[in-house]
């Protein structure tokens, strides 16, 4: 599927695909009980191919979100790639094995059939368990979209990053990793406040997959919508970032208060923005915008700073205090 | 027209004082401003001016033309006319003044604002002028939010620092250039500054009130303004609104009769005792029949809410905190925080009944609910057991019950704990001076026994000096002074130079006859009879543990038993228990003499070669004992230093340190402020410390009065400090402190607990337990286990660790490095130490990297291998560069450093520092830091003058306005970590220091609405350095123990070296 779709293209269908979006998120909710933050979140990311880490304890329903969500954009298969990582887990159990054959002739490289170079959604469950060796993999594959082939870069398939985890470990090595998730989720436990709801809901999943249906299967949107809202915002901001993007898109009041919101963070309560989550920040905000309203930014859409906390303890912190900053407007 | 040009630089206030010098009268003339915006200046005009007076004052004057420039602003007098500049940062000031129109929309939604962000304390004055009504609305420590939002926003709301304690406000994130001198000709008149220079002036002390009490709440109602006349105050309307807030469980469920019967399950499966908690009401409304449940209160932590939510599908309401009648949806809450006076009024709860809000699809709506007969649900169960739904509803319908209004849970006032005074700190043992031994006058010289002592002290003095120099070799010297001390019933020390004279003599004959003076004086110390010293050495051969006085007879008798092959028999292996294999309570120059006489006389080589590696390794890994390895005279003259050892007693003098510190805070304290009863828990804590009980008691009384005055966490934050005073005096304070830990955050809201927390892990005396101690990996720790058992393992294990992150890896080395160390088998050092250049080279991140040199570096240096040294240094030096954190650096440096010292390569100690002050230079955040260690890291090698240079260019840097607060603080908090280490002296002036430049301290954190935090952080630092008395003098200690150390190394050496 080469994803070259032109502007013109895509202009014609962008506000349907922009409702099925939408749809989609509401749909993925459904399946879940107070999931519906993490669902808008999944959204973003998936349409501005940005990673995403979900971080709370165990049994709140982190992979169980992404794998609904693969599976309600008709997606299975060799298409996604799950793996629990370890320290012990070795660059083969998600790169691929070595071709034993091609080494004989002296050639290192990976059978990637089935494996993460070729997947194009990913979940790394329990990321930060990873070791140096996965780690450094995983930074280039991030960054760059590519891994190692015989001394060689060779693109991968990724699109969608999701990530897991308990705690952010502050190891210096773990927190280069961490920082390009630019948005992290708390995932909390729902029980004490919708104990019934969440049962019904664990109950529908279990007897669903016991008889292997899947109804959450074939939701409102597909991947194909989500490539090409990627696509269609790309050529979006291509356009609009010769003219200065904000001039145009973000009306000035909202720009200023999210400068000051970042700033508050930053002063206040010490939350490391780097000008590279800065940019991804204002990038997000937009994209949002666009999802929402299709077109400038309102400043509801500011309720993505909420996310942009870094350290684990911080992530409660940062979103009750931009939720009182951005309630001080009405 | 003449006109002086301006551009808001340091110069132009140079051309001004010229000009003033030349032409005096001008500074009252009147002036005008005008700004020429082409450029950003601005020019000066004044009717004094002539061509000729500018050439007098050698100021150029250049030619006006008013058409040209922005239309003049008449100023009374220069001060006024002077346009105040941007301030290098944004900080938060101690208190601002935010200004806005009454009548605007954006006073309202100010106030409300500030509401939000929980800052009812900020207090309200009203001015009328042209303008109309003006509106100062005053908060200190505002929030940056709202700073920066009148700064940069497009409401007519404007926000001014007030500098210093003045009556002077000049606009936010601007200073005005001669701001004491407009403030002093202020006088009694407040004004207000604004960023392009005009004045407003304002009465100095108009009515404030306090925002809570002029505000009133609406729900649901549009943001208006009620009428304002100039007698009564301005009143605000704030509407309320629901919040999301942390979930509580809730106790209290509306319900439509067909959702009573999900009450059903909990009928059944609840005990009868559970269901007396739950209440039922029927009440008749416009929405006609609807139920009321209603959990008891106090209940709602059993588990019994939860059930309810999940059984009625929905997670109810809850009560308002404080207002017993006023409930919200369950996870929410009504902002901004208002008094409950306040929210009684508009939500009007019935005499006897309830108000609820609900949250509805258009917006919060308000259900009241009238005084309502309730039933025990546990009264209705038998009939339900019985039958359905029906008959529930039926029963339900019918039930009418007395039951009192509702059960008001009172709070009891919680009895204080008896006050019970802090516990005295445990008194140091004082060794009760021995007497003096009975000596044989010297014929005829000296005429009186109290002439004799003097003489002995006269010669025992420039001795001690040497001694105390550090690293005397000289046996002669030694022994005289040993017999010197014995005769000055100084029997420890006497014992510790003899048995030095032994260690160091040169001859056979010299070490015989120091040890002969050390067995007698021993002797005669401890009473022991000449006949009994063969059962004393057994017994203290054979002792489980033996203590260090038997301990020292015992080896300085089995050396000079052994060296005249005299040695009872079997005590030869033991010699080797005591002194070898358990590291005990003796000295090591003993331990050492005592194995050298002994393998010496058995001419066991190898028994010599294990006993160097044993003691070298235990000086590889603890060097020498302040305890069992210095001499009394020189921990105290160390410890006290130059004056302090004249003045008698260290401690007196900080006492009187910390009580004129104390005296200097004191003055400008208000008594009722909780940054004042901080700073009293903190004196309190650093008087107990120095030994002052009565004034650490007499505070920490004042601190328990005041306490109940302050919010929930400066009461948390004051509980702590009065509880590390209880652990002062304790063996074990573990527990102490947890129980204080956990009542003092007890009940804190979330918020509350964090500001705490953040707190708690800056703090030097409130950080146990709020960070985690750092813990190797459990597989490290198992690996290192591995390794002590079997050390020859190390050098394989360091060539391939087989560990996945840098930090394990590091964590391995450095530790597998230590062991090998504490061999002192120099093959296996060195074999190690290339082995970690192996591991090296597994590393990618600098910090971990820097970890392993550093731990490389101090194995080469302990190896006394220059070369290795060398290369390690440049390898570090090479990559400082790369480094993220100075931190890093300098946790790598340090064990480095003292083994640098230690074998006495001070010169590449010195290169290093050099290296790193051209770090600190760099004008990293963090170069203050460095530059701290550097001085320190001069001091230790004995270069005062370049410490002293060092610390004067740091207190230059930390006291300049204008620093990154953060930068600054922790600048001057490395300083104070590190000056416990100095003389009281040096202490005491930066001390002065530090609290007369207190007001510089600031910090941004959102904590700021509860207290100052940097600023009581570095009166505890201060406080601490002055107070403490473990590092007293401990540094030159530690120098005098790392030059003696290099001496008794050598030796070992050298002897074993003559014995092969
Ligand atoms: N909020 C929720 N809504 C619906 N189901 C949930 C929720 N939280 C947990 N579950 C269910 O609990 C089970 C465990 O979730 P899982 O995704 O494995 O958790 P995690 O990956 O966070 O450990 C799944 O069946 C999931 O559907
Ligand atoms: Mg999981």
């Amino acid at each position: 599927m080469a994803e070259d779709w032109t502007f013109e293209a895509l202009d014609a269908e962008i506000d349907d695909i922009r409702h099925r979006v939408l749809q989609h998120g509401r749909f993925l909710a459904s399946y879940f009980v107070g999931r519906d933050t993490e669902a808008e979140l999944m959204l973003l990311a998936a349409a501005t191919q940005e990673p995403l880490l979900f971080a709370g304890p165990p049994g709140t329903a982190k992979s169980d979100l992404v794998l609904k969500f693969v599976e309600s954009l008709g997606l299975g298969g060799e298409d996604y790639f799950e793996y629990m990582l370890t320290k012990f887990t070795e660059p083969s159990e998600i790169l691929g094995p070595i071709d034993i054959a091609q080494l004989k002739d002296g050639r290192f490289r990976r059978r990637t059939r089935g494996m993460l170079p070729e997947a194009k959604v990913v979940f790394l469950d329990e990321i930060f368990k990873s070791n140096s060796a996965i780690l450094n993999t995983l930074l280039t594959i991030v960054n760059e979209r590519k891994f190692y082939q015989d001394g060689a870069p060779e693109p991968v398939q990724l699109r969608l990053l999701f990530a897991a985890t308990n705690d952010i470990p502050e190891q210096s090595e773990l927190v280069a990793l961490s920082d390009r998730f630019v948005l992290k989720v708390e995932t909390r436990p729902v029980k004490e406040r919708h104990f019934e709801a969440l049962i019904d809901a664990g109950m529908r999943t279990e007897a669903s997959r016991a008889l292997s249906q899947r109804p959450w299967a074939d939701g409102p949107a597909s991947f194909i919508d989500f490539l090409k809202l990627k696509r269609y915002l790309d050529l979006h901001f291509a356009e609009s970032g010769r003219l200065g993007d904000h001039a145009r898109w973000f009306p000035p009041a909202i720009f200023a208060e999210l400068r000051r919101i970042v700033r508050v963070l930053e002063t206040e309560d010490q939350v490391y923005v780097s000008d590279r989550k800065a940019v991804k920040i204002y990038k997000l905000i937009r994209a949002r915008a666009f999802l929402h309203h299709g077109g400038a930014v309102q400043a509801g859409d500011l309720r993505v700073l909420r996310y942009v906390g870094n350290r684990r303890a911080e992530l409660p912190i940062v979103e009750e205090k931009v939720n009182s900053l951005l309630g001080l407007d009405g | 027209m003449k006109g002086l040009r301006l551009h808001g630089a340091a110069a132009d206030l140079a051309r001004l004082d010229a000009l003033l010098a030349a032409l005096p009268g001008l500074a009252d003339a009147p002036w005008w401003a005008l700004d020429d915006p082409a450029s950003g200046s601005y020019l000066l005009v004044s009717e004094g001016f002539s061509s000729e007076a500018a050439d007098a004052a050698g100021v150029g004057l250049e030619d006006v033309d008013p058409r040209a420039l922005a239309p003049a602003r008449r100023a009374a007098h220069l001060l006024e006319a002077l346009r105040p500049v941007p301030a290098p940062h944004d900080e938060v000031p101690d208190d601002a003044l935010f200004v806005v129109p009454a009548a605007d929309p954006a006073a309202t939604r100010t106030v409300e604002r500030l509401l939000r962000l929980g800052r009812g304390d900020a207090t309200l004055t009203q001015w009328t002028g042209p303008g109309g009504l003006t509106l100062g609305i005053r908060v200190a420590q505002p929030p940056l939010y709202l700073l920066l939002r009148a700064r940069d926003g497009d409401e007519p709301v404007r926000a001014y620092a007030r500098h210093r304690s003045t009556s002077l406000w000049v606009a936010w994130s601007f200073q005005h250039p001669l701001a004491d001198a407009a403030a002093a000709r202020l006088g009694e008149a407040g004004a207000l500054v604004d960023a392009a220079g005009p004045w407003t002036l304002v009465p100095a002390r108009g009515q404030e009130r306090g925002l809570l009490a002029l505000t009133d709440a609406a729900l649901p109602a549009p943001i208006a303004t009620l009428s304002a006349s100039e007698s009564e105050p301005v009143r605000f309307t704030v509407a309320l609104r629901l919040e999301l807030d942390r979930p509580r469980p809730a106790s209290l469920w509306v319900l439509r009769p067909d959702e009573l019967p999900a009450l059903q399950p909990l009928l059944e499966a609840t005990p009868l005792e559970g269901l007396g908690a739950v209440t039922l009401a029927r009440l008749y409304g416009e929405a006609g029949v609807q139920y009321v449940v209603r959990l008891r209160s106090g209940a709602e932590d059993e588990g019994i809410a939860d059930r309810l939510a999940g059984l009625l599908r929905s997670p109810g309401y809850v009560r308002v905190p404080g207002a017993e009648r006023i409930f919200v949806p369950a996870g929410q809450r009504l902002m901004p925080p208002m008094r409950i006076e306040a929210l009684r009024a508009v939500l009007q709860p019935p005499e006897g009944g309830l108000a609820v809000v609900q949250a509805t699809g258009d917006g919060p709506s308000i259900l009241r609910i009238g005084p309502a007969p309730e039933a025990p649900l546990r009264d209705l169960v038998d009939y339900i057991a019985l039958d359905h739904r029906a008959t529930l509803d039926a029963l339900l319908e019918q039930a009418v019950f007395a039951i009192p209004a509702f059960h008001l849970d009172r709070t009891l006032t919680p009895t204080r704990a008896a006050k019970r005074p802090p516990p005295m700190p445990r008194q140091p043992r004082v060794k009760r001076p021995r007497p003096v031994a009975p000596v044989a006058p010297v014929a005829g010289e000296v005429a009186t026994e109290a002439e004799q002592i003097r003489a002995w002290r006269l010669e025992a003095e420039p001795l001690q000096t040497r001694v105390a120099a550090g690293g005397l070799t000289d046996a002669a010297a030694w022994q005289r002074l040993g017999e010197l001390l014995g005769h000055l019933g100084d029997a420890d020390d006497a014992g510790l130079c003899l048995e030095a004279a032994a260690f160091h003599a040169d001859d056979a004959a010299s070490a015989r006859a120091a040890l002969e003076a050390l067995i007698t004086g021993r002797m005669a110390a401890q009473g022991v009879a000449a006949a009994r010293l063969p059962e004393v050495m057994l017994a203290a051969a054979t002792a489980d543990r033996p203590g260090p006085d038997a301990l020292a007879l015992f080896g300085a008798a089995a050396a000079r038993d052994a060296a005249d092959g005299a040695l009872m028999d079997g005590l030869g292996p033991l010699v080797v228990q005591a002194f070898a294999q358990r590291q005990g309570v003796a000295s090591r120059r003993l331990a050492w003499l005592a194995l050298r006489a002994f393998h010496g006389a058995t001419g066991d080589l190898l028994g010599l070669t294990r006993a160097k590696e044993v003691l070298l390794g235990a000086l590889n890994s603890d060097g020498l004992r302040e305890a069992f390895d210095a001499p009394r005279f020189v921990r105290l003259g160390l410890a006290l230093g130059g004056e302090e050892a004249v003045a008698g007693a260290g401690s007196d003098l900080q006492r009187a340190a910390l009580t004129s510190a104390w005296a200097r805070l004191e003055g400008d304290l208000d008594d009722l402020d909780l940054q004042a009863t901080l700073y009293r828990a903190i004196f309190a804590v650093g008087f107990a410390q120095a030994g002052d009980m009565s004034r650490a008691r007499g505070l920490a009384h004042d601190v328990e009065e005041l306490r109940p005055l302050f919010d929930p966490p400066g009461r948390a934050l004051l509980r702590l400090y009065l509880a590390r005073l209880e652990c002062l005096g304790v063996d074990d304070p573990g527990p102490i402190w947890e129980r204080a830990v956990a009542e003092a955050t007890q009940g804190l809201s979330s918020r509350e607990q964090s500001a705490v927390d953040f707190a708690r892990r800056r703090s030097l005396w409130l950080a146990e337990g709020a960070t985690p101690p750092r813990r190797l990996d459990s597989g490290v720790e198992a690996r290192l286990a591995l390794l002590a058992a079997d050390a020859d393992d190390i050098p394989a294990a360091l060539r391939a660790p087989g560990l996945g992150y840098d930090y394990l890896i590091a964590d391995l080395v450095e530790g597998a490095l230590a062991l090998a160390d504490a061999t002192g088998r120099e093959a296996l050092m060195a074999e190690s130490r290339d082995a970690a250049l192996i591991a090296l080279e597994q590393l990618d991140i600098p910090g971990h990297r820097a970890t392993v040199i550093g731990a490389t570096l101090r194995t080469a240096a302990l190896l006394e291998d220059e070369a290795a040294v060398h290369g390690l240094i440049e390898l570090f030096m090479r990559q400082i560069p790369e480094m993220e954190s100075i931190a890093e650096i300098l946790r790598a440096v340090e064990p480095a450093m003292a083994a640098l010292r230690r074998i006495g390569l001070g010169s590449e100690a010195e290169r290093f520092l050099l290296a790193l002050r051209d770090v600190a230079r760099r004008g990293h955040r963090e170069a203050v830091k460095v530059a701290v260690f550097v001085a320190d890291g001069f001091r230790l090698l004995g270069d005062v003058p370049a410490a002293e240079r060092t610390l004067a260019e740091i207190e230059q840097a930390i006291y300049t306005p204008g620093l990154d607060p953060i930068a600054r603080f922790e600048g001057a908090s490395t300083l104070f970590g590190t000056l416990r280490a100095w003389s009281v002296s040096a202490r005491e002036m930066a001390a002065d220091k530090a609290l007369e430049s207190l007001d510089l301290f600031r910090d941004n954190f959102t904590t700021q609405r509860y207290f100052r935090l940097h600023r009581f952080l570095l009166v505890e630092r201060v406080v601490d350095a002055l107070s403490d008395t473990r590092a007293h003098g401990g540094g030159r200690l530690r120098l005098w123990l790392e030059a003696e150390e290099q001496a008794v190394r050598r030796r070992i050496v050298a002897d074993w070296r003559s014995a092969r």
